[in-house]
């Protein structure tokens, strides 16, 4: 097993070709190389952050380091899955920890502890990436399926109140919405699980290869990862909708336009993308 | 319904009352129109009625059993909303008449038998929608023809009243006709009908109410005088519109009291 490490001429060769794609940007007037820069700077220190810390965490060793790590993540990806849904209310905190921290949960107990076995069982070189991967995958669906599912709701506002006057529950006026939204917020994974393996070599797999393991080895983990996460991605984005639902009606059952809460700053903006980042790590 | 009362966020980020203290009294079988300016809460007082209105709240009670032991499902399955601009949902008519029996709180409920292909054809015809098949794509239909299966939709439901939002707003003379035909039958069946409309009277109200100002005002004599249309006892029946005093239900007149007032919807 041959592990061929990065050395500073590498990062600089990496580096000017941003730089190079920045300067193509600006050419064609594209507006994006600031942000195309200063995205990559940015994620350029959280890798590296994040290599930083998941050493220590390694070398720690201990249970509960890798259990605060994993809370944090949690917690990071829930600002993040506001930050990046739009047209969503204020005070979808707690419902998407709840989601993310289920999910996580499941991931976990399944994947990480009843088909890798790990010995110890928190062993942070595991659990951790399976974390953030999963994280990963469940920000862009939640917030891709509760952005969708708000604007649908608007959009249905005439036929909701046709179906609550007939005497359908708030759950059922929400259905149609729930499900597309669910549709939407899973067809990037669907789309990853079919491509995979043709076109491109998910991100796992690729770096199981590259660390030296045996490429068939390395595609089974991949295979149980993706099918883990296809649909734990389906669980948390009908949950998540389960749970929200009900903030499109009032206590007595009727339909109440939703006032989305304001973007605030910039930060948030940055958030979103460093959860990215995280992912693409993982 | 006593004390209807419906308050709204204002543009300015207050609240505004759209109305208050106002009054009404629906019977079975009896048409009730009711008219007024633009956006003196004419359709705000029927989705309250219907219990649909976020800013709105009333003392309402149905045949005797007052609204707040049933839930929001129960009572409008009973008082049967049709709004301006009705959706059809599925994909086919049939589907879309249907979707009434789709829903929890028909399939727990003993009396609301599903009706069959032929009542449903059958319901298409006495519309006047002979040549649309129960297979017809719903966005296939004309906007008259889609009015016509919204309202036959919730009138297949039998709901003890339907408040009718200009179900007719916007429609050809033909296509009205035929509402008004179904609206005459559904309320000879027993049904309180209870309807906003902007065209000019059809003569086939018991009462017509204005609505301005907060006030519901009875005013059926001066409109069928003109129309020279039914009369007299629709102007003795009870629809209160007084905001301070609780109104008596006045005097039905004799040939109402036998069969309508044992179905009386208040």
């Amino acid at each position: 097993m041959k592990y061929y490490a990065i050395d500073q001429w590498g990062l600089l060769v990496a580096l000017l070709m941003v730089l190079a794609a920045a300067g193509l940007a600006a050419y064609m007037r594209l507006h994006v190389s600031g942000s195309l820069l200063l995205s990559c700077l940015r994620s350029f220190l959280q890798l590296v952050a994040m290599g930083f810390i998941l050493g220590w965490v390694i070398k720690q060793g201990t249970w509960y380091i890798v259990v605060a790590l994993v809370a944090l993540m949690i917690t990071a990806s829930v600002q993040i899955t506001i930050s990046r849904a739009s047209g969503i209310p204020q005070g979808l905190g707690w419902p998407i920890f709840l989601t993310q921290f289920i999910t996580t949960l499941l991931m976990v107990g399944i994947v990480a502890e009843g088909i890798v076995r790990p010995k110890p069982w928190y062993s942070p070189q595991v659990i951790i990436p399976i974390t953030g991967m999963m994280l990963g995958n469940t920000v862009g669906a939640t917030a891709v399926g509760l952005t969708r599912f708000y604007e649908s709701m608007k959009s249905r506002q005439d036929e909701i109140e046709s179906m609550l006057a007939l005497g359908a529950t708030p759950w059922e006026a929400s259905r149609p919405s729930v499900l597309s939204s669910v549709k939407l917020g899973l067809t990037p994974t669907i789309a990853t699980l079919a491509s995979s393996g043709i076109v491109m070599i998910p991100g796992m797999m690729a770096g199981q290869v590259l660390a030296g393991a045996n490429p068939v080895n390395a595609a089974v983990y991949q295979f149980v990862i993706l099918a883990a996460m296809s649909s734990l991605t389906l669980v948390s984005t009908a949950l998540i909708l389960r749970l929200v639902y009900r903030t499109c009606f009032t206590t007595d059952d009727q339909y109440k336009p939703v006032v989305p809460r304001q973007k605030t700053s910039r930060g948030l903006g940055k958030a979103g993308k460093a959860g990215k980042a995280v992912a693409k790590k993982a | 319904m006593r004390d209807a009362r419906c308050v709204v966020p204002a543009d300015d980020g207050g609240t505004r009352t759209i109305f208050e203290g106002i009054n009404l009294d629906i019977i079975g079988g009896h048409i009730t129109d009711i008219t007024g300016p633009s956006g003196c809460g004419k359709s705000t007082l029927l989705t309250t009625i219907a219990r649909l209105n976020p800013g709105g709240s009333a003392r309402m009670s149905l045949d005797g059993t007052d609204s707040t032991t049933m839930n929001p499902q129960q009572w409008r399955l009973r008082v049967a909303y049709v709004n301006q601009r009705p959706v059809l949902m599925g994909e086919t008519i049939r589907e879309t008449l249907l979707f009434p029996w789709t829903l929890a709180v028909r399939k727990d409920d003993a009396g609301a038998a599903r009706p069959t292909d032929d009542e449903l054809r059958q319901a298409l015809d006495r519309a006047g929608l002979a040549d649309i098949s129960l297979d017809r794509p719903v966005h296939d239909v004309s906007g008259g023809q889609y009015a016509r299966v919204a309202l036959l939709r919730t009138l297949l439901t039998r709901p003890r009243v339907l408040l009718a939002d200009e179900v007719d707003a916007a429609l050809d003379d033909a296509s009205d006709a035929q509402i008004e035909k179904l609206i005459a039958e559904a309320a000879q069946a027993g049904m309180a009908v209870v309807r906003v409309r902007h065209r000019a009277s059809d003569g086939l109200e018991d009462r017509l109410l204005r609505l301005e100002n907060s006030t519901l005002t009875d005013i059926t004599g001066a409109v069928s005088k003109a129309v020279g249309s039914t009369g007299t006892a629709a102007g003795t029946t009870a629809a209160s519109a007084d905001a301070g005093q609780m109104p008596d239900r006045g005097t039905p007149s004799s040939a109402q009291s036998g069969t309508n007032a044992g179905r009386s919807a208040r």
